[in-house]
């Protein structure tokens, strides 16, 4: 060791490349980064120290031979622990998963992570089976927020998050059902990009919503966030709900800014239900790209309750036959909620996909002369482990399904989010981030880290490493 | 559905499904469908017509 490592994704590859950092050094570092403040975050359920040593050797052995290295070469990285990891037991959150093997192959996205040079450092902490916005995992612990230690770290990939905030490691990957990206993404302060649904290849993850289901990376910057979905594109025939799209490269674009692009806040709904911080970093947002304008998403808490039905029912069934024959080994915080929803009638779920369609032509108007929806991604910022309520405009409210308010109406429909980390001053809430969406037409991505670049180049958007 | 009711289906729909519940559980699964139940019925009332097709579309 002694070699600088950047805190960069790009920046390491960069050294990497260029010969004055290995990336044998990089992994070794992510891995004493993780030893010295994972004690604190628990994001970590498992470091594949092995593995990330054999891939950054494999990485600096190519470089030796001269080889040509790939975009992310010897960058550390790490994935929520329902992304298949070859050798390792697919936890998904849960206790139950535990006796099943350990998966026989690397689910897709880490396989596009490993030939696009990336290092594998250890499989990140979840909500049980993604079904939550807290992690507050009753098997494997609680995931504190860097920020401030007594404060969720959001979910349900609430351990990618921690784990790029705490800069343990400069990736991750997520998935997003209802907000699980977006959610730990504004409670963190980092930048989280949900893309549309179908873009990215899902097989090999642990399923939660088929049909609502999403997977995607974070990072603290836009550049880096943008590198790794380039990596994570590409068709892949295991995924039967993969959208037969081409590879679209999306960095070159990033210093295009914002020409061309029509802006607008989201009203309605979406104003209704952020508490004052979360509208003031929305305000910070809009004024910095001069938007001026409101749409409104036409009955988005029907589409917000429409969600909630949809993943109560494919959600519940998933997991059935263990409700009937081992209920006991289920999270007790949602054991009576997966059983519940487990008995929803067929008419509930069949209206609620049919409300989809509806909402999806809706919204699809919007964008006929808008390529970009601002809203807030949470109604407020992160609160204490344990809590029960939280205050939103004067009324409590219940914390664990809550803060999905302002996500589920636009997964919903799967649109494209990049969560960018608002720098608000928050002096209501101390010094805890907050993010906001910027939601764009499906298969735009491209336009959302174009707005999220120009954000970050304002310094309206950035991601400071939590103090630990 | 007011509350019998509601004990009712859900004792009705778990059997249907054999699906077992716990006496220690059945309280806690009753709130939790009542509150489905309220969410869900946003989603009910609205008026969709006959040419209001589902959201995912089969490719076969």
């Amino acid at each position: 060791m002694g070699e600088a490592v950047p805190e960069s994704a790009l920046d390491i590859a960069a050294a990497v490349k260029g010969g004055t950092l290995t990336a044998v050094a990089a992994a070794e570092a992510a891995l004493a980064r993780i030893g010295a403040r994972d004690g604190k975050i628990n994001a970590f359920t498992e470091v594949t120290r092995e593995r990330a040593l054999r891939e950054a050797a494999a990485i600096d052995a190519r470089r030796a031979a001269g080889e040509a290295l790939p975009p992310l070469a010897g960058v550390p990285y790490a994935v929520k622990n329902l992304f298949d990891i070859e050798g390792i037991t697919t936890l998904a959150g849960s206790k139950i998963n535990r006796d099943l093997p350990p998966a026989s192959a690397d689910c897709a996205l880490v396989e596009r992570m490993h030939a696009a040079g990336g290092v594998l450092v250890g499989a990140l902490n979840m909500d049980e089976y993604a079904f939550g916005f807290t992690t507050e995992n009753t098997h494997y612990g609680a995931t504190r927020n860097p920020h401030d230690t007594t404060r969720i770290a959001g979910g349900s990939s609430g351990g990618s998050a921690a784990a790029v905030a705490s800069g343990m490691v400069p990736l991750t990957l997520g998935t997003d059902t209802n907000g699980s990206i977006r959610v730990p993404a504004s409670l963190n302060g980092i930048f989280g990009l949900k893309p549309t649904y179908g873009r990215l290849s899902r097989r090999g993850v642990f399923p939660f919503v088929h049909s609502l289901d999403h997977v995607g990376p974070f990072a603290r910057s836009v550049a880096d966030l943008a590198s790794a979905y380039e990596a994570l594109q590409g068709l892949d025939a295991g995924d039967p709900a993969q959208a037969k799209k081409p590879v679209k490269p999306v960095s070159m674009c990033l210093a295009a800014g914002m020409k061309e692009l029509r802006l607008a806040r989201a009203g309605g709904y979406f104003l209704d239900h952020a508490g004052p911080d979360a509208r003031d970093a929305v305000d910070l947002v809009t004024r910095a790209l001069g938007v001026t304008r409101d749409v409104v998403l036409p009955e988005a808490a029907r589409a917000r309750a429409a969600a909630f039905v949809i993943t109560a029912t494919e959600g519940s069934q998933l997991h059935l036959a263990n409700l009937k024959s081992r209920p006991n080994d289920f999270e007790p915080l949602i054991r009576d909620r997966f059983i519940a929803n487990a008995l929803t009638p067929a008419a509930w779920y069949a209206q609620a996909q049919r409300l989809r369609r509806w909402f999806y032509a809706e919204v699809m108007k919007v964008f006929a002369d808008t390529d970009i929806i601002i809203a807030a991604a949470t109604p407020v910022s992160a609160t204490p482990i344990g809590a029960e309520t939280f205050e939103l405009n004067g009324v409590q409210v219940p914390a664990r399904p809550s803060m999905g308010l302002l996500t589920q109406p636009i997964s919903f429909i799967g649109l494209p989010v990049v969560t960018v980390p608002v720098v608000v001053a928050n002096a209501r809430e101390g010094k805890m981030p907050l993010g906001v969406q910027l939601i764009a037409a499906p298969w735009c991505e491209t336009h959302a880290l174009r707005v999220a670049a120009e954000l970050e180049r304002q310094g309206v958007v950035k991601s400071p490493l939590a103090p630990l | 559905m007011n509350s019998d009711e509601t004990e009712r289906y859900v004792l009705a729909a778990a059997a249907a499904l054999e699906l077992p519940i716990a006496p220690a559980h059945l309280p806690g699964v009753i709130l939790n469908f009542e509150r489905l139940a309220g969410i869900a019925a946003a989603v009910n009332d609205f008026a969709l017509g006959p040419a209001d097709e589902p959201g995912p579309r089969w490719e076969p």
